[in-house]
């Protein structure tokens, strides 16, 4: 494993916006040692098979898993992401979006959520010039987080037998790391970290038929 | 949020694809504008418009296309195209808008005009976009960032 490198993991089917993803990426500002990597899984068969693929083609020790059309405009969010991971080896993943208390229907967004990120919580973009590392973040521990951006410093196995789709991926995977012990959070940092221009309405065919699974494993 | 059923789901994109296809044959010949207009203005598309994305996108650029009729633009946004490029357009636009959003360099910039000049967007489409996109943030940054972008060539 190799502790000073960062992997993006992206399942792919649309190259306009995943390029598009890579500018915001080829522009972030990587701290002093470490490199990054990305790993781009096309016609996956699913989430969470995908992200398996990505996930044993790494070495990297940190891996963010995020959409295609997940944009970081955050230019130190590389920055902010090991801050946290090393602030507390306790937590094994960081979200953008995320429900403290998962609702009792399985859905996310039934609940209150927390957020950094555009369209959710609106705010002047803060010009930093220089990154400078505040005294404490502040992380709300969360039961889940949103699949447009997921990091981790653990890897555990994404649950393919389960969820074979492109829903619940993200729920089930914070539900792993909770199980295992670790904290799945969401920092307020006071700026937003991405835009997901995910077209706002969602494909939400194969939902409630996962929702169902998601609900028997986990709650 | 309401969890939606699979059939409630199947009915919406059965009316949407129905919609479309009024709309396609509308931009089959002759474009005819009021048709498009009238179509994407209906209780059916209203009921719908939350549901769908790509209905809500072409009900968007249904109100683009009413700016640039009142403009007088020589070639709208549904000339030449089908719904599939229409739709394709104003998401793929939106990422253009979005560099301008956030200050990339002038090259990545310039791509933006020149994205608009090939596929021949009319300013007044442009503009139409960027204040109905509630993707696009920082408006005023855009249209600034355009103007200068633009006052440059």
């Amino acid at each position: 494993m190799n502790e000073k490198k960062i992997c993006f993991i992206a399942c792919v089917n649309d190259p306009a916006f995943f390029s598009e993803c890579l500018l915001y990426i080829d522009r972030l500002f990587v701290p002093e040692g470490y490199e990054i990597d990305v790993l781009s899984i096309e016609d996956a068969k699913s989430m969470t098979s995908g992200y398996n693929e990505g996930m044993n083609a790494t070495d990297a020790k940190y891996k963010i898993y995020l959409h295609q059309d997940t944009f970081i405009v955050d230019r130190y969010f590389l920055y902010e992401l090991l801050d946290i991971f090393n602030s507390d080896s306790e937590i094994g993943m960081i979200g953008i979006v995320g429900a403290p208390k998962m609702s009792e229907d399985g859905c996310m967004w039934n609940n209150e959520r927390v957020f950094s990120m555009y369209g959710k919580d609106v705010s002047d973009i803060s010009k930093c010039n220089v990154y400078s590392k505040p005294d404490s973040y502040k992380c709300v521990e969360v039961e889940a987080i949103d699949g447009l951006l997921m990091a981790t410093q653990y890897d555990i196995p994404w649950r393919e037998d389960l969820f074979a789709e492109f829903d619940f991926y993200d729920a089930s995977q914070s539900m792993e790391f909770i199980k295992k012990g670790y904290k799945v959070v969401v920092p307020i940092i006071g700026k937003p970290i991405c835009v997901h221009d995910d077209g706002l309405i969602l494909n939400l065919m194969n939902y409630d038929e996962n929702r169902k699974k998601y609900l028997k494993e986990y709650m | 949020m309401i969890i939606p059923k699979r059939d409630e789901i199947k009915k919406i994109q059965g009316y949407a694809s129905e919609i479309e296809k009024q709309i396609n044959s509308c931009l089959a010949e002759k474009v005819n504008y009021s048709e498009i207009i009238k179509i994407l203005s209906s209780e059916k598309v209203q009921e719908i418009l939350g549901k769908n994305q790509n209905i809500y996108i072409l009900y968007i650029m249904s109100k683009v296309l009413e700016f640039e009729l009142n403009q007088n633009v020589p070639r709208t946004v549904f000339d030449g195209r089908n719904t599939r490029d229409i739709i394709r357009l104003y998401r793929i636009l939106t990422l253009y808008l979005r560099r301008l959003e956030f200050d990339f360099s002038k090259e990545y910039k310039m791509e933006t005009i020149e994205y608009i000049l090939s596929e021949k967007i009319s300013m007044v489409a442009v503009m139409a976009i960027i204040n109905n996109n509630n993707i696009i943030i920082h408006k005023e940054r855009v249209i600034s960032e355009l103007q200068n972008i633009l006052s440059e060539m």
